[in-house]
């Protein structure tokens, strides 16, 4: 028994990153109605800007998150003004296109300038695990979470007790609706692609530590961190949230009492299951297609 | 206040406004009546802006309205209702009405998001303008409720609500009765009756219903296929010939 309350208690680090790079998803998704296919490779950059300001540039730690937090925040917003509003009233396909397209290609930028070989960015806290009872927390872990579990609250009361929320939310009920009450949609595209690829980027600058930092080293993260959102109902905070601690947790159990090769397949046998009974998530309040 | 000088619009070879002028005067409600397809909704798209028109001008207190873009519609003190009401339909009622007030704060989006001084009390502010007109429109009840669940009747009383919030100078109103009881009808008839003096603005009332247009309006302008066929007070329409063949004739 105490193995399975260890496996769940290690799960929850990297389930607070899956549900970061959920919740990267959702915030995106809600006000601009583009599934962000490039979110892998965006953190990936982020991390790699943390790993250029702290190794290479030897710039103080809260220099280098500064650094990172502000560098994220831009590539959102441009990332979003140079290509994504391009095809805003295109069809789903090209959006799609366009993201994976982006994906590939700040990969291989990346790669061209860092190079493809692993690089290491320390953990941002070290330290001995706590004890909880006979089970023990990994401090990163709980640093991680304790991280992912702050951010979702401050966004979900920025979102429900403040304007700058309620405009958010506007815009992600009803775009032209949003445009005629006088609300800056565009600007709030934009805003919600800087907050988006920050919490991809702090997902990835937090997790880069546990394994190898390369242009492509989200890619799997981000399979998971998909499989969150749509397992907690496609548009939910809330939902992303346990989606992704659902997920860390399950995927830690099946590769302890399994194997580390079948964690990718029972976890998506597990989302077939749940989205079988429910189509619309966990926490979906309607189906995913709005217009 | 609001002027259409000469206004046409035509989509493809059809023509859904043809050189159609008429003024709506402060503080009073004016009615567009005809009978259905006859231009109405297309006159009331121009005016927010969803359609230009190709020729001919409209002006809103000396402003040329044509320059705007729809967005900015809201900022020169026009609101209005939807026919096929156009709800935040996953947010509550009360947020609803308070997007209405949005467009009128000074304070920006960031300091809002550290819940400055000023943005509280903007907050606070919206929060009272949407209860009063809640209140007005006998819907408190609701206010929290999620928009999408309500039933249709209460979806147009919350439409008109959230036009009412943003405290228009002009106040377009696209068929607000359409589709609701009789008894509902009736009701709203008052209310509307009472909204130019209680909120200081201007009517532009959409219907087909001649019962409440007529009882409500001090001003009538009859469209029929996109142009003005006749214009006056309720008592001189109702005496129109043209207005009876064209329209009241075919009605009853």
């Amino acid at each position: 028994m105490t193995l399975f309350f260890q496996l769940i208690v290690s799960g929850l680090g990297f389930g607070a990153v899956y549900a970061l790079g959920a919740i990267s998803l959702t915030v995106i998704f809600n006000t601009s109605n583009v599934v962000n296919f490039a979110s892998a490779s965006l953190s990936s950059a982020v991390a790699l800007l943390m790993w250029l300001a702290l190794v290479r540039l030897h710039l103080s730690v809260v220099l280098a998150w500064l650094f990172a937090l502000v560098a994220a925040m831009v590539i959102g917003a441009v990332v979003e003004a140079a290509f994504l509003r391009r095809v805003e009233r295109s069809s789903l396909i090209v959006q799609i296109v366009m993201t994976l397209g982006l994906l590939v290609a700040i990969e291989g930028l990346d790669g061209a300038l860092y190079g493809f070989n692993p690089k290491t960015l320390p953990h941002v806290i070290h330290g001995p695990s706590i004890a909880i009872g006979s089970v023990f927390l990994d401090r990163n872990d709980a640093f991680i979470l304790g991280l992912t579990l702050v951010l979702t609250l401050v966004l979900y009361l920025v979102y429900q007790r403040t304007r700058l929320g309620l405009a958010l939310r506007a815009v992600a009920s009803d775009r032209d609706v949003a445009s005629l009450m006088g609300i800056q949609t565009q600007r709030m595209v934009s805003l919600s692609w800087a907050i988006g690829v920050l919490l991809a980027g702090v997902s990835a600058i937090l997790i880069a530590p546990s394994i190898s930092l390369t242009p492509t080293f989200m890619e799997n993260v981000a399979v998971f961190a998909f499989a969150a959102a749509v397992l907690g109902g496609f548009g939910s905070l809330p939902g992303a949230l346990v989606g992704g601690l659902l997920i860390g947790v399950m995927s830690n159990l099946i590769s302890g009492y399994l194997s580390n090769n079948l964690q990718l397949t029972f976890v998506f046998l597990m989302i077939l299951l749940v989205l079988y009974i429910r189509p619309n998530g966990l926490f979906g309040k309607r189906v995913m297609s709005r217009q | 206040m609001l002027e259409l000088d000469g206004v046409s619009l035509s989509f493809g070879g059809v023509r859904a406004v043809n050189n159609l002028s008429f003024e709506i005067p402060d503080g009073q409600i004016t009615a567009l009546i005809g009978p259905n397809g006859a231009g109405k909704t297309s006159i009331l798209n121009v005016i927010s802006r969803f359609y230009t028109p190709q020729h001919g001008r409209v002006t809103f207190d000396g402003k040329d309205l044509l320059q705007l873009p729809p967005s900015e519609i809201i900022d020169v003190g026009i609101a209005r209702s939807f026919q096929n009401v156009a709800l935040f339909k996953d947010l509550s009622v009360v947020d609803n009405l308070k997007i209405g007030t949005d467009h009128r704060s000074s304070a920006g989006l960031f300091s809002n998001m550290f819940r400055l001084p000023r943005a509280v009390k903007h907050e606070r502010d919206a929060r009272r303008e949407a209860e009063e007109v809640l209140e007005f429109l006998d819907i408190e009840a609701i206010a929290e409720r999620r928009s999408g669940t309500l039933s249709y009747g209460h979806q147009k009383l919350v439409d008109l609500g959230r036009a009412l919030v943003s405290r228009p100078k002009l106040l377009l109103l696209d068929e607000p009765a359409a589709g609701t009881s009789e008894g509902l009808k009736a009701w709203l008839a008052t209310k509307i009756k009472e909204i130019p003096e209680r909120f200081g603005c201007a009517v532009l009332l959409i219907d087909h219903d001649m019962l409440l247009v007529l009882g409500v309006s001090q001003k009538v302008v009859v469209v029929d296929f996109g142009s003005k066929i006749a214009q006056g007070t309720p008592d001189e329409i109702r005496q129109d010939r043209r207005v009876i063949a064209a329209y009241l004739g075919e009605e009853s």
